[in-house]
């Protein structure tokens, strides 16, 4: 049975990233030893990322509560 | 100062309460002797904005560098994107609410799950792109594969089998991970001990960090 290359690479996409989202975190440590990258300057980079995103979308204002209207005390009852 | 209510006035405001009294409880007893009653699990609340900025600041180093390894892997078959800006457009989504953060999901698993289908976002609008000089523009957009796209995802296979190019026992565990096999179907496919399976699925996992980190095969 022939497969489409975009949904082969779908499905490995899949399957590689639930490898990286369960990878511990010595492996991740040592992925960056391997490459000589220092975690704390690779971490500033995505941080710097999430902050761009974040400063784009400004911060939800919670809704006023909104005021009941006026009831004359004729109609209370 | 306080005008004193006709009799008849007081009377039938107590009747109109008692009444809604009587309705309240008869609606509180249906609720109770309802069958359907366990059967509903309480709703929670749904996460906030706040919650998804909470949860970013939150994240370790190491989370950090855990998303750029996805990210980076998802722009692979994506011309003309790179994982800053597939991850920029992730925390956008979860930040607009436009994606609901589920209670039950990890902030990870969350942002990865949007990049995921702004694969396939990508692509539909290239294909509506191209397709709008035509006067079956929408129809096209639903129907036989893009060739695009196609050309796109055989050049992300072919960069995946370039970074495994010296470890063949990675690549056949890669296949059989892609094909859905459960880990002893994989073992029992390429002959592996259950230490070698193992130690593969490391040094895979391994290899895709470091392309996590240098966007280097």
């Amino acid at each position: 049975m022939m497969h489409r290359a975009d949904q082969v690479l779908d499905r490995l996409l899949d399957a590689l990233e639930a490898e990286l989202a369960a990878a511990p975190e010595d492996e991740i440590r040592q992925a960056a030893a391997d490459v000589r990258r220092k975690v704390s300057y690779a971490a500033w980079d995505v941080r710097g990322v999430i902050r761009r995103a974040e400063a784009a979308t400004p911060p939800a204002v919670p809704a006023a509560p909104v005021p009941l209207p006026r009831v004359s005390p004729s109609r209370w009852h | 100062m306080r005008a004193i209510q006709p009799a008849a006035d007081r009377k039938n405001f107590s009747r109109r309460r008692s009444a809604l009294g009587n309705g309240v409880r008869i609606v509180q007893r249906m609720q109770d002797t309802s069958p359907l009653k366990r059967l509903i699990p309480p709703q929670a609340p749904g996460r906030t904005e706040r919650d998804v900025r909470r949860a970013l600041a939150a994240l370790s180093e190491l989370d950090l560098l855990r998303l750029q390894a996805i990210a980076r892997l998802r722009c692979r078959g994506l011309p003309g994107l790179d994982w800053q800006e597939l991850l920029h457009e992730a925390v956008l989504r979860a930040l607009d609410g436009s994606r609901p953060w589920p209670r039950d999901v990890k902030l990870i698993a969350f942002l990865a799950g949007i990049m995921r289908s702004l694969r396939s976002d990508h692509w539909r609008r290239q294909r509506i792109m191209a397709a709008s000089l035509s006067a079956q523009a929408a129809e096209v957009a639903d129907q036989a594969p893009d060739p695009e796209r196609i050309a796109a995802a055989g050049q992300a296979l072919a960069a995946i089998d370039r970074l495994f190019a010296d470890d063949p026992a990675s690549l056949a565990v890669i296949l059989g991970l892609s094909q859905g096999l459960s880990a002893e179907e994989i073992r029992r496919r390429t002959g592996l001990s259950e230490t070698e399976y193992d130690s593969t699925r490391k040094r895979m996992r391994r290899a895709l960090l470091r392309h996590g980190l240098t966007g280097l095969p």
